[in-house]
């Protein structure tokens, strides 16, 4: 008993600040997902609205229309998973605050690059339908979600120093985000690339913010509690699957009808 | 028991919200409605509706016409669309969810690059008020009134819906590919309308 009394006594500011903190999340945390859901959905719907405004060349939409991609991309950001967790575990094996900063910075991009790449390579080469370049992202899907489970194991397994950047932007990159990919797939078809690049931007800049705070918090909970590594990575495999079940699938209904 | 569960629920409600990924979330599709009573004797005998579909959604339906090489190409694509949607239309009873019958018939319309689906429901018997929902049950596509609508000798008045928690978590994890688990999921966030017309 005596290394848990020593552990709660060292860290008993940290205990009751996440207890009261984590309290309060669970009691408002409805509420503060169903805003975001909320703000997400009528982002999104105001996004494809302006988009086709520009697209009739009224050009006065174009620079609030950059404040509502950004803002889209902070809460979507928010309310979808997979970059947060995977940022979340990196804290606790590389907390270097310049390091963790670069990296969100860097996989928040190259979610920008990857929708783009998907959409030139199969609207642009391929000359597929949306709806048919829309139906085999789910393939896309289900290797990131197997990428996030070997980010999981690659930590567990390779602790030492100078590991996991590549790997961990790699994961969150490979899979490019839902309302940038509708924003390309329309700018591509009405022949305005150049708004659509530009979009998808500050979506990606509105991403890199959220996932800089969310790894900024993970370090600081690194400092807090130094012996979480492991754990995050084992929560990293799990998430990694149950993604992967979704994906052929499985859902809420199922687990509680 | 009870008291233990009920936690547990919420805490695995609370894991999952942290769990969703990027692509869920229903709805992915978006409809607009305007209506438009048409009034005989005081009393209504139909309802037009237009739905302006967003612009998504429109390119989806038109990118195959949109690749027509030439007008006669366009038309062909437009007539077999216009037949489809008639079709899947009046197979789901236009998504509209009422205790009068009625009987109806769709067309498209493009105005302005914007894509409308223009619905005439003619009712067996004239209406001095209806109560009426119009939503599409699986919750892909969220069909809602359009703030504007332009009525001249009715009154419309629209409740929003308040749906419970769990139907709003169980729409936000079902994935783009997915389909909900329980047949009416749309319905807890459809709006409830009352149309009066008896001026």
């Amino acid at each position: 008993m005596q290394p848990l009394k020593l552990f709660f006594q060292k860290h008993q500011k940290f205990l009751i600040f996440i207890i009261i903190n984590g309290l309060f999340l669970f009691y408002y945390w409805e509420d503060l997902l169903l805003f975001v859901l909320k703000y997400q959905n009528i982002l999104q719907r105001e996004l494809r609205l302006a988009l086709q405004s520009i697209q009739k060349g009224e050009s006065a939409y174009l620079i609030p229309l950059m404040g509502s991609a950004f803002a889209y991309g902070v809460l979507h950001s928010i309310s979808a998973g997979h970059g947060k967790a995977i940022i979340l575990a990196l804290a606790q094996y590389r907390p270097e605050p310049l390091y963790l900063l670069r990296v969100s910075i860097i996989s928040a991009y190259l979610q920008m690059l990857s929708a783009m790449f998907w959409i030139l390579i199969t609207v642009g080469l391929l000359k597929w339908l949306l709806k048919d370049s829309l139906s085999a992202l789910i393939w896309i899907n289900r290797v990131s979600f197997l990428l996030i489970m070997a980010t999981g194991i690659y930590l567990l397994y390779r602790p030492e120093q100078c590991c996991c950047g590549h790997h961990a932007m790699m994961a969150i990159g490979f899979r490019p985000c839902a309302g940038s990919l509708m924003i390309l797939m329309l700018a591509f078809n009405w022949n305005i690339p150049m708004t659509g690049f530009w979009l998808v931007f500050f979506i990606a800049t509105g991403t890199a913010f959220t996932t800089s705070l969310v790894a900024l918090l993970g370090l600081k909970l690194h400092h807090q509690l130094p012996n979480l590594s492991k754990i995050s990575a084992i929560f990293l495999i799990v998430f990694g699957f149950i993604l992967l079940m979704f994906s052929f699938g499985f859902n809420l209904g199922m687990i509680y009808g | 028991m009870r008291r233990f569960i009920l936690p547990m629920k919420k805490f695995l409600l609370f894991l999952i919200y942290f769990l969703s990924a990027s692509l869920r979330a229903h709805p992915h599709l978006w409809v607009d409605v305007f209506i438009t009573p048409e009034i005989k004797n005081g009393q209504m005998t139909q309802l037009k509706m237009s739905w302006q579909l967003d612009p998504f959604y429109a390119e989806l339906l038109l990118e195959e016409a949109n690749r027509s090489e030439n007008e006669t190409e366009f038309k062909k694509h437009w007539a077999k669309l216009e037949t489809d949607i008639q079709n899947n239309l009046a197979k789901e009873h236009f998504y509209f969810f009422t205790a009068e019958p009625f009987s109806g018939n769709s067309q498209l319309r493009l105005a302005d690059g914007i894509l409308f689906i223009d619905i005439q429901l003619t009712f067996e018997k004239a209406l001095s008020k209806l109560y009426y929902q119009i939503y599409e049950p699986t919750y892909y596509v969220e069909i809602r009134h359009h703030e504007k609508q332009n009525l001249s000798n009715c009154e419309l008045k629209i409740t929003e819906s308040n749906p419970p928690e769990d139907k709003v978590l169980l729409a936000y994890s079902l994935d783009r590919e997915a389909i909900s688990p329980i047949p009416d999921l749309g319905k807890y966030f459809a709006q409830e309308a009352l149309l009066k017309c008896n001026h």
